[in-house]
Formats: C-alpha cells, structure tokens, sequence
C-alpha cells in the first residue's frame, strides 16, 4: 500500500468530500503531535497520509477580508514541510513497509473512493496558523462515512478524540493486544486528555496520564475504582450500547462544569467488550476566562522577575559603591595626612561618579527616557543606531506619518517589543540587516520587523529549533494580546523573517490613555 | 571687573544648591535667578537677560531643550549651557539642533563648570571630556559609513526594503498577493501589511498607482 500526502482542499465532490475543519479555537490551539505519534504506529494497517491545509483563522485588517490558505503544492518543496514529513517518518514510522510518495490534486481526484480519515493531527508550525497533518486509511468499513460530519459535531477535543476511538473500535480487538493497540498506548501517554478505557466489569484497562492523576483517587467524583459503582445508570446504559453524555463539577473549580461521555467499546463483531470514559480538559465557555488568568499569573511573574533583578542591581552595584565612598569619606577625617586625604577624596569621587553611571544605566532599563523626551519615533531611532553600532547588524529604522498621539502605554510597549524583539535576533541568529519600520495608519500603529537573511547560515531548521524561536516570540505575543493588539509573525529558512505587530487606535485605546492619565 | 551674570534651572532644590555653591566660589560668575522648570525659565531669561543660562534637560512640562529653543527664538544671541545627566548621542544632537552653546555632564568636576561657564560668555563651545569622545566617535563611524558606501537611511525617507522591492515587483507583474505569497514562502497576510506598507510609504492609493510606479521607477524584472 502506497502512501501519500496529498491535498484535500478542491477534494469535495460525492463521498471524497473528506473534511472541513470548522474554525475551533480549541482545536487549532491544540498541540496534538503525541497524536500524530499515534497514527504513525498504525504501521500495519493500509494508511494512506493526507496532508491537509485549512482555511482555519479568518480576520480583518483594514484593506481586506480574507482566508488564509495554502496549497500542498506551496509546500511540497516547502522545507519546512518536508523536514516536518522526515521528522514524522524517521522519529515515528517504520518506513521499511511503506512507501511515500506524493501525489497532486488531479492524480487525487482520479483516486478511487471511498475514504476515509483516521487521525487529524494539529500540528503548530507557525506563530500564526496552523497545519494539520491527517492520516487517513481507506477501510471499507468506513465507506460512505463523512468524516466531516463527525469533525463538526465534535466541538471540543475531547469529542473529536472520542469519535476518533469510536473509529478506531472495528480495528482493535483489545485495546492491549489488538491491532493498534499502541495507538492507544500512545493516546494514553498523551498529557492534555483525560480518558480511560475500562472492561465490561469495570476494571480500568488503560488511561491516559491525566486521567490517572485526577480521576484515580477514591474521593473523586470521576474515580477509576468507583465509576461503575458510582455512576451506574450512565455506566448500564453505555453497557446497554447507548453513548451517554453529561457533565460534571470538578471539586476544584465548582464554578467550571466539564463534559464527560461514556461510549461502548466494541469488538469488530458488534460486541461490547468494554466502555470508554472520557472527560474535557477545559470547558470551552471557560477558556477566556483561562486565558486572562495566564496571561494576569505571567505578568506578575515577569513583574516579580524585573523586581528580583532590580533589588539585585540596587544592592551589587549602587550598594557596593556608595558603601564604599563612604568608607573613603570617613578616611578622610580619620587622617592627618593631606596625600591620603587627597586619595580618599579621589577614591570617593571615583566611586560616585561610577554610581552615578549605573544609577542612569538602571533608570534607563526601567523607562527609557527618550521616549517621555522625543517620543517613540526617536526613541526606537536610538535604540536601532545604537544596537548597530555595537553588534555586527546593520540595523535600518523607518518611521512613517507617526505623530506624538499614539497612547504613551502604547509607545512604551512597541519600544519594548521592539527591543526585545532586535536583541534576540541579534543574540540568536545570522542577520545581517534587519529593518525596523513603524507605520501610524488611520486607526491603528504598526510595528513590522524584517530581517532580510534571517538563519541563512542554515539549509533548512529543525522543528525543536523553529517551537525555540516561537517559544520566545510567545513572551512578546502575550505582551501584544494583552495590550489588546495583533501579533503575526512569519518564519522563513531563507528568504527572512517578519513580525508584525499592530495596535489599534480607537475608542479602546483612548479609554487606556485616559486611565494611565488619571493614574498619573 | 564685569562678572558673568548666570541664570541656572533644574528642578532639584539640592542640585541647584550644589551647582550655586560651585558658582559662588568664582568671583567673576553671578548667579542671578533660579527656576525650577521651562516656563519659569524663559520667564527669568526674560526679567534679566544674562550672560549664560544653565538648563538642565529633564524638567516637568516644557523640557530644557524645547526651552533652549523657546529662548533662542525670542534671544538669537542667547549662550544656553545644557547641564544634564543624560549622556546618549540624542539628547546631545537635540540639544545643538535647538541651539545650545554647551553640553555638560551633571558629574563634572567643580572646575570643568566654572570654566565652561567662561567659555559659552566668551561665545566658544564647551562639552564634557566624555561628550567630546561620544562625539568623535560618531564622527568617526559616520566617516566609516561613507567609505563603505552604505549610507545609514534616515527616518521619513522613502526608502524601501529588498523585501517591499521584491513583492513590487511581482505586483507589477499582476500576482495577486495570495500568488505573491505563494512564491515567497510567506503568508498572504505578510503580502497584505507590505503592500500596505508600501501604499503609505509612496503616498499611493491603489494597486494600479503601485505598478505604475514600478514601472515608473524600474522595478519590473528588478
């Protein structure tokens, strides 16, 4: 059986219509590489990969509206693609009995029906978008099944997975020595998902790890020892082949009701040989409120952090230096001699004027005065002449119809950005020229960043490297999302980089400015 | 004798202390009045017209280098001495820009003030020892850039990027952005923010305007 990767995208005639991921922010944030793991092990069975490219963020910029989408063909000679396609084959795949190979969209339009999709895999490979990687079998006990319907019903991850073990039922004969087995194995390895699979009696066959840490204990209201016993008019009916659905108040947060399902574990005969438990990570209704409490816990750890260095700073250096000018000050009364007395002194001078030094280095790293002084515009112009002069960039600013009445938090936050942003390309990567260019349009301020040879000492990058770079870039994304802005940021192996960043200059905006005034 | 009447201005109580204690040491200096911020300062300039007035920069409402220039408006001949903290090239090139005479550090030793003082009355210039050196060193590099032919680009200058040529140019030959995307490996919503980069930066208001000044400027097949 020849494997392929091949787009789906034009795909969406008769029973080929194969899927269509509706916008699910759940689904798209969701890190399900452990599940393409899984897939992969399906080694024995009649796979065929399916690489899918979804038209997944939609948004609205001032000039037009529109979905983000790009074709297989963009990136069958796509590095990253192939390194991501190599990463999966060599890390996760016994490639001895199978063979890839790709195929365009008009061979895929000529491939017989019907099919199928096994496991969809949401993989990030970008700050902004995300690409699925999907590997689908043709199983003829799956024909004439949409895979779409069960993709739209399922509106949360946990369902999705649900379904997905539901599709998994005709292979597997026993989740622990069955074909596919291991895929189980590796679902229950999987950090994010609490599920378990039990026998008939009631006996826990296998769990996932976060199953095991919240479910296990004898007190829970969803506990692994108790569940038949506990919940048994939802545990007989699932018995009786009827999925069972409801929710539930974790003791933890009673004000967070989670979703929990019960499904029959069928043989590939129809028997029932055992029920599968699964319960949500997250409610969907609750993941804003999740997110503001992350991102108010990370700016008080970064808070706390800048503390930390500043109390360190305060007592090594200004500590030191004026502990030690006074001690040559009372040198001075102390001896009689008008040359030890004159040393003292100069020490003294010495080691405040050093104080001085570092007193105006600290007060510049908490708030650059440049910007209350001359404004953003200058201050980046600084900031940008300055890291060129002492790093081997050559680093060019441009600034573009930018007056004095952008927000003063909103100026602070760019110049901080920005420097943050320049330093770790400086630090971190073979740039030779990096601009730096700032834009006031009508309703909003943007910063964009582009550095014309970003990593182009390298062929291509591996993935631990590109999450590297998205990880640290994650700090300044949370920075602009939380100062209610938009972040992009488009990473290339050879042809640079660009982070763009946007606030908006509204009604929002000013109510800040009038608060920060007032603050003031 | 004629002593060189001096007006100082600094929003620290202490600092200007510090300096009238150092100026009252010269018998040939007089510090006449005292402000604690800009408008108080073009005020005292104003009542006496000295010889020297020392400002520092960072003053609530109107700074010392917008007083600077609110003075030299008014005065052409005024001799300004900026005595100030700050020690970054900007604060520096303002400070000339807006017409003063000097530029001294706050950590200057008792005599380097005096002497500057007498220096601006005379009419010369005077900067700090650490000053000077920031300035030869920007002379130095600007000299450097020169030979190198890489001439740094300035702020509100149309210039534009390797990238933004490179995406003019595939506008001008009629790819969409999606199709621009496509061929440069980046995402249509990058194509999108340079392209209205672009529109800005060149004063231009459609995409026709766009080729027509690729075209204009030789930016097809560049």
């Amino acid at each position: 059986m020849n494997q392929t990767f091949v787009d789906t995208q034009h795909f969406s005639n008769g029973n080929r219509r194969l899927y269509h991921c509706p916008m699910d922010k759940e689904l798209s944030d969701f890190d399900g590489t452990w599940l393409c793991e899984a897939a992969s092990r399906l080694s024995g069975a009649p796979i065929a990969g399916l690489y899918l490219n979804l038209p997944i963020r939609n948004y609205t910029d001032e000039h037009t509206t529109w979905h983000q989408f790009i074709s297989y063909d963009d990136h069958q000679s796509s590095d990253k693609f192939r390194e991501f396609v190599d990463f999966i084959l060599t890390e996760h795949r016994n490639t001895q009995s199978k063979q890839i190979k790709t195929i365009s969209r008009h061979e895929l339009q000529e491939m017989p029906a019907p099919w199928d999709l096994l496991v969809i895999c949401p993989i990030i490979l970008d700050a902004e978008f995300t690409e699925w990687l999907v590997l689908g079998y043709d199983n003829p006990t799956l024909s004439g099944r949409s895979m779409e319907d069960l993709v739209e019903d399922a509106k949360t991850v946990s369902e999705f997975i649900l379904s997905i073990l539901t599709k998994l039922q005709p292979l597997i004969f026993s989740p622990s020595q069955g074909l596919g087995s291991d895929i189980l194995e590796a679902l229950g390895s999987n950090d994010e998902l609490a599920f378990a699979v039990f026998s008939t009696d009631g006996d826990m066959i296998m769990s996932s790890r976060r199953w095991s840490r919240f479910f296990d204990g004898k007190n829970s209201l969803i506990s692994t020892s108790t569940i038949a016993e506990k919940w048994s008019p939802e545990w007989n009916r699932a018995l009786g082949g009827e999925t069972v659905k409801g929710h539930w108040l974790p003791p933890y947060n009673q004000d967070t009701p989670l979703n929990w399902s019960m499904i029959p574990w069928r043989t590939k005969l129809g028997e029932i040989k055992g029920i599968i438990v699964l319960s949500e990570v997250l409610h969907r209704n609750n993941l804003p409120e999740d997110g503001e409490k992350t991102h108010l816990l990370s700016k008080f750890i970064s808070i706390e952090k800048e503390r930390k260095i500043l109390a360190k700073r305060l007592h090594d250096e200004l500590g030191q230096s004026l502990s030690a000018a006074l001690l040559n000050l009372e040198l001075v009364g102390q001896s009689n001699d008008l040359g030890d007395q004159e040393a003292a002194l100069q020490k003294a001078r010495s080691l405040l004027n050093q104080t001085i030094s570092d007193i105006r280095s600290i007060s510049q790293q908490l708030r650059p005065s440049i910007i209350d002084d001359f404004g953003l515009t200058t201050a980046l112009k600084v900031l940008c002449n300055n890291l060129s002069r002492t790093s081997d960039k050559k680093i060019h600013f441009y600034a573009f119809q930018v007056d004095s009445e952008i927000p003063e938090f909103y100026q602070i936050t760019v110049f901080r950005i920005c420097q943050e942003a320049l330093e770790y390309i400086i630090s971190y990567t073979k740039a030779s020229v990096i601009n730096v260019q700032l834009f006031q349009r009508e309703t909003s301020v943007l910063l964009h960043i582009h550095d014309e040879d970003l990593f182009n000492h390298k062929d291509q990058w591996s993935l631990r490297e590109k999450a590297g770079i998205e990880d640290y870039f994650s700090g300044i994304k949370e920075q602009t999302n939380l100062h209610n802005g938009d972040f992009h940021m488009d990473l290339q192996t050879t042809n640079g980089t660009d982070l763009i960043i946007q606030f908006p200059l509204n009604d929002y905006s000013k109510e800040l400015q009038d608060k920060s005034y007032e603050e003031n | 004798m004629k002593r060189i009447k001096v007006i100082l201005a600094d929003d620290h109580d202490i600092v200007r202390f510090g300096i009238a204690s150092v100026i009252r040491t010269a018998d040939d200096i007089e510090l006449i009045g005292e402000a604690s911020d800009g408008r108080g300062t073009i005020e005292l300039y104003k009542q006496f017209t000295p010889d020297v007035a020392i400002v520092d920069i960072t003053m609530p409402g109107m700074n010392g280098i917008e007083t600077t220039r609110a003075i030299l408006e008014s005065y052409p001949d005024a001799r300004i001495l900026i005595l100030t903290m700050h020690m970054d090239e900007e604060y520096l090139n303002q400070a000339l820009k807006a017409g003063a005479k000097g530029y001294l550090l706050k950590n200057c030793d008792k005599q380097e003030l005096v002497n500057g003082i007498r220096s601006i009355a005379k009419g010369d210039k005077v900067f700090s020892g650490t000053i000077s050196m920031l300035m030869t060193e920007h002379y130095i590099n600007s000299v450097t850039d020169v030979q190198q032919e890489k001439p740094q680009p300035r702020s509100g200058s149309i210039h534009l990027t390797k990238r933004e040529k490179e995406i003019l140019n595939l506008i001008a030959d009629g790819l969409t952005s999606q199709e621009i995307a496509e061929s440069l490996y980046i995402s249509p919503r990058t194509v999108e923010t340079h392209r209205a980069n672009l529109l800005q930066k060149l004063d231009i208001k459609n995409t026709a305007g766009l080729v027509r000044y690729a075209v204009e400027n030789g930016f097809i097949g560049a």
